[in-house]
């Protein structure tokens, strides 16, 4: 589904170049769930960033099942994000002002999906987290594993092709990341395709295939007994 | 779009002091141009009331290409030979002349501004009375039997609105006239007449010279103003080859109705909402600059949306959106804030305005608003929402990031914001402190009389019941009562009073010199009749000679005073007393003779806002036929405004039908004859005042916003040893450099600019130093104090919070 090829990233900052990933090969398959480990500053985000296409490999080619999206417009990398792609971010970035189903119905109105198909897809999602109660709520009046659940809801509302989870426990304590886990496991089981960064040692063993990044490289890639 | 309307809604109800403080700033803008547009409505947009097709109806005048573009009027007999040479391009042509009627119906008698008009004048103009009939074609005929037409007004108040009035007999200027109808409610015709009766004149009471009527015309359907302009100007060569003693040099002056009338206040009330438009930009540069700072801190929901595949066109729509809605509700507050505008613009004008000028909101006025809001909307609305719709997306939504939507380009744009505010702010301060100088200077024009303490009212016989005897009599008598009433100095009465403006020019000849050919080569002067006690009550000095006194009459040699000006022109090198003169009343007639037996102080007869004064010659009242009516001018000892019940009893003790009326000091007098300028530079100096406050809070805006982006930094430099001092420095160094590049921008904006205003300023420069060095100075302390309080603000900035903060 996603092939990384040569994938170098780098930023410039008063003249000064840092190599934030050097030459990534990267093959995620449907169905995998893969976790990107690696210590802090070694280009795990950024390689979630490049793979979410909310930015661009300064070299090498991204193909996402089978299309090249390595250079793609501002605009076509919109809507392949969303119709594609699932975010799950470490500070839940929900909307606060909108309620519970608004937040999770907001892709779907970026797609132009029709009022009742969009209700039905959201339905479905929140009742998949087990938020469906809390629709009409705010996310301040929700507890910060609870806001996660409608994080994942919203990423899973487009029935998207992978899911991306930047570090998703990173906010939570030890109890609601592991809900948060058994969740992503759960979905993982049901057939959906998740790539997760994260840091901790304990969660990234949850996954069925670990990456290892260490200086913006590929130290290892390991598939789990 | 509804679904963004909706959101936008909410969005700005979450955050009301952001919301409240964006209407308000938008509200003051729409508001000022509003409450402006609806002047610029009735002046120049607005059909007039009643009058059909009024693009067909044209002013006609005389004038003297060579001497003035100004329109003179028509003479009597010029109007007949127009309506019998322009008969291809004119399908009507009227004439009127407004003047004072005393009408008594009862047992009060009452005055009125009334008009005679040509029979057919209502006819050319399709204006119908709504009672009774329009004049018959033959009622401006000597022997016809004297009909007058009511305003209704005069119907309603006068009369009760009698549906039976038509038909009953009044006494008008002491003439019984017959009530033929009721004109439509609001037509006041010319301007603000309530009478009107036909105009019964002849060649000769009215000969050609005399340019005393106001003359209309209708054209033919199909007719442009040029092909009427060319039909009369050969009208008027053939009446000056026939008639070059009155008419050599005279040419048909048409041009658009309202474009004559609206001629004076045009140029002001245009440049008034160029004004406001400025004023509105720096609203909007306000609302833009705090729309980029509500962006930066949406900077990470922005960046969200745009993570879950909202495209850009998704993104600026909602927040476009929000400023629709902004623009929406800015502009009906500012509808709100125009009500008020325009009843207190209407409270400011101290004059009757013409039946034609109203204020009232119509479907432009509100057209105009609704534009303007959403077109304010676009403005300030269009470039945050681009902005903001590119984050720097994975920083955005990184946790812990900082909003900082656009970096250092977002706080070019925002500096770019303060330099345009301040240079527009300082356009139009300069402007507004041009209007006020060149008013102060108006306010403190010597008129040439001591005008404290003075009350001035109208009073006289009517012409057509009284013969010039009567009149002499009668202020023969009037005057010593007058002076007379406990707490009076003196008494005196004048046919002009100074500074009004109601005064005419006549050709004069000096002994010695040829008889006058035509009018525009002689000498020209303003006649003044006036009685003994005038100069006494007006306390203008004699410098020579004597006064009038009771003895200078019908019976006696023919005398007259000459101003200053008058004796420095026509006798440079001699006394002038002694010397003789001829006031030229009609060409042709036997010269009339009089000799100058006074020099007095000049006195300015003119409106002050207008040309200054001619040479002024006094006659006494008596030894010059016409002056029926006059203006009395009591020097009171006191407060003069107390005397109005006991000149009024005087007056009723020498007739009873006679009213006095226009009773007013003399202070006030002056003050009107500049209104239009107090109006305009108080309308300018709010606008400007507005301005500064706009852009004051603009800068602060900015300042304190930078001062928050800048809060860990500056908490560095303060672990690193910064002085209070430093960071105030460094702060306002940063305020202070965007006002001075402002301030350069706008000086030479407001250099070419203010060339707008040259000809509406009385005795100040377009380029006065004083007015554009002052306003960069109080500018320039506005802005430091706007910079200053940010600074204060990041001097007590605890650097070991700011750096954990980080």
């Amino acid at each position: 589904m996603i092939r990384l090829n040569g994938v170098r990233k780098v930023f410039l900052t008063d003249e000064v170049e840092t190599h934030a990933l050097s030459g990534i090969h990267l093959d995620i398959r449907s169905g995998e769930y893969v976790s990107i480990a690696g210590p802090s500053g070694c280009g795990k985000t950024t390689l979630l960033s490049i793979l979410g296409l909310l930015d661009t490999p300064s070299d090498g080619s991204y193909s996402l099942k089978g299309n090249e999206v390595a250079n793609l417009s501002f605009a076509d990398r919109a809507r392949i994000r969303n119709r594609e792609i699932g975010f799950i971010f470490q500070s839940f970035n929900l909307i606060g002002d909108l309620t519970v189903f608004e937040n999770v119905e907001l892709p779907l109105t970026y797609r132009g999906m029709a009022a009742g198909e969009r209700k039905s897809f959201v339905t479905e999602a929140l009742e998949r987290v087990g938020m469906a109660h809390r629709a009409k709520h705010l996310p301040s009046q929700l507890s910060g594993g609870q806001q996660q659940r409608v994080a994942v809801a919203r990423a899973l509302a487009g029935r998207p092709a992978i899911l991306l989870a930047d570090e998703p426990t990173g906010n939570l304590d030890s109890r609601n990341g592991e809900a948060v886990m058994q969740l992503l496991k759960e979905l993982h089981e049901s057939g959906a395709t998740i790539c997760m960064v994260t840091h901790d040692e304990r969660f990234a063993q949850h996954a069925d295939r670990t990456v290892h990044l260490f200086d913006g490289r590929v130290i290892e890639d390991r598939i789990a007994a | 779009m509804l679904a963004d309307l909706r959101l936008a809604l909410r969005m700005l109800a979450k955050a009301p002091a952001f919301a409240t403080v964006t209407v308000l700033v938008l509200a003051l803008g729409i508001g000022a141009s509003t409450t402006t547009f609806s002047a610029i409505n009735a002046l120049l947009l607005k059909p007039w009331p009643y009058i059909k097709d009024q693009e067909h109806v044209v002013f006609v005048s005389e004038y003297f290409p060579k001497l003035s573009k100004e329109a003179n009027g028509v003479a009597y007999p010029d109007y007949l030979d127009f309506k019998r040479d322009a008969t291809k391009t004119i399908e009507g042509l009227g004439i009127s002349n407004t003047t004072t009627m005393i009408l008594s119906a009862g047992d009060k008698p009452e005055r009125y501004l009334g008009a005679f008009v040509s029979a057919d004048v209502f006819t050319i103009l399709d204006v119908q009375p709504i009672l009774g009939r329009n004049f018959r074609a033959d009622e401006d005929q000597a022997n016809a039997e004297p009909v007058v037409l009511l305003a209704y007004n005069v119907w309603k108040s006068h009369f009760a609105s009698d549906p039976g009035v038509v038909g009953r007999v009044v006494t008008v200027n002491g003439k019984r006239a017959t009530i033929i109808g009721v004109m439509p409610n609001g037509w006041r015709f010319p301007e603000t007449s309530d009478l009107w009766m036909p105009l019964k004149t002849t060649e000769k009471e009215d000969p050609r010279g005399n340019f005393n009527f106001n003359c209309f015309a209708r054209m033919k359907p199909g007719v442009t103003i040029d092909q009427a302009r060319a039909e009369l100007e050969a009208s008027a060569a053939r009446i000056a080859a026939d008639h070059p003693q009155s008419n050599a040099g005279c040419s048909a002056y048409v041009r658009d109705f309202r474009e004559e009338t609206v001629a004076n206040a045009k140029t002001l009330t245009l440049l008034l909402m160029g004004a406001v438009l400025f004023l509105q930009l720096i609203a909007c540069a306000n609302v833009a600059n705090l729309l980029l700072a509500r962006a930066a801190s949406r900077e990470r929901e922005i960046a969200v949306r745009i993570a879950l595949g909202a495209g850009r066109g998704a993104i600026i729509r909602q927040l476009f959106a929000e400023s629709l809605v902004l623009g929406a509700i800015g502009s009906a507050v500012g509808l709100m804030f125009a009500f008020w505008g325009v009843d207190l613009m209407t409270a400011t004008i101290p004059v009757e305005l013409p039946y034609w000028l109203h204020f009232d909101f119509d479907w432009r006025v509100f057209t105009f608003t609704v534009t303007l809001g959403l077109g304010s909307a676009v403005l300030f609305g269009l470039f945050p929402a681009l902005q903001a719709s590119r984050p720097q997306l994975v920083e955005a939504i990184k946790e812990g990031a900082r909003g900082s939507t656009g970096g250092r380009k977002g706080q070019r744009v925002r500096n770019g914001l303060v330099v345009a505010e301040v240079a527009l702010a300082l356009v139009l301060l300069v402007g507004s402190g041009l209007m006020l100088r060149s008013f102060i200077k108006l306010q403190n024009t010597e008129i040439g009389m001591d005008q404290s303490n003075v009350l001035t009212f109208r009073t006289g016989l009517p012409p057509l019941q009284t013969q010039q005897r009567d009149a002499y009599r009668f202020f023969k008598e009037l005057i010593p009562k007058l002076a007379a009433i406990p707490g009076v100095e003196s008494a005196g009465a004048t046919s002009s009073l100074p500074a009004a403006g109601q005064v005419g020019n006549n050709a004069i000849r000096l002994e010695g010199e040829p008889v006058i050919e035509n009018v525009q080569n002689s000498r020209q002067a303003h006649i003044i009749a006036i009685t003994p006690g005038f100069l006494q009550a007006a306390r203008v000095p004699l410098f020579g000679g004597r006064d009038f006194t009771a003895g200078d009459n019908e019976n006696s040699q023919r005398v007259v005073l000459i101003d200053e000006r008058g004796a420095r022109q026509w006798f440079p090198k001699v006394d002038p007393v002694g010397h003789q003169l001829e006031v030229v009343l009609k060409l042709g007639e036997p010269a009339r003779w009089a000799t100058i037996v006074g020099v007095v102080r000049g006195v300015e007869y003119e409106r002050l806002a207008q040309t200054r004064s001619r040479p002024c010659i006094y006659v006494p009242q008596f030894q010059e036929p016409g002056w029926f009516r006059m203006s009395v001018v009591l020097r009171a000892k006191g407060d003069p405004r107390g005397l109005a019940n006991a000149a009024r009893e005087s007056v009723l003790s020498i007739n009873k039908d006679v009213p006095i009326y226009a009773v007013q000091t003399m202070e006030r007098v002056v003050a009107e004859s500049f209104w239009e300028r107090r109006f305009f530079s108080s309308l300018f100096t709010v606008f400007a005042a507005l301005a500064l406050f706009l852009a004051a809070i603009g800068l602060y805006g900015v300042m304190a916003y930078s001062v928050r982006q800048r809060t860990q930094e500056i908490g560095v430099r303060l672990a690193l040893g910064a002085q209070t001092s430093d960071v105030l420095q460094l702060v306002t160094g940063q305020g202070m450099r965007l006002i001075t590049i402002g301030l350069g921008l706008g000086s030479v904006a407001a250099f070419f600019l203010t060339k707008l205003l040259e000809g509406n300023l009385a005795g100040v420069s377009v380029h006065d130093p004083w007015s554009f060095g002052i306003v960069a100075l109080v500018l320039a302390a506005i802005g430091l104090l706007a910079s200053y309080l940010p600074a204060r603000r990041a001097t007590r900035i605890n650097p070991v919070e700011a750096l954990r903060a980080e």
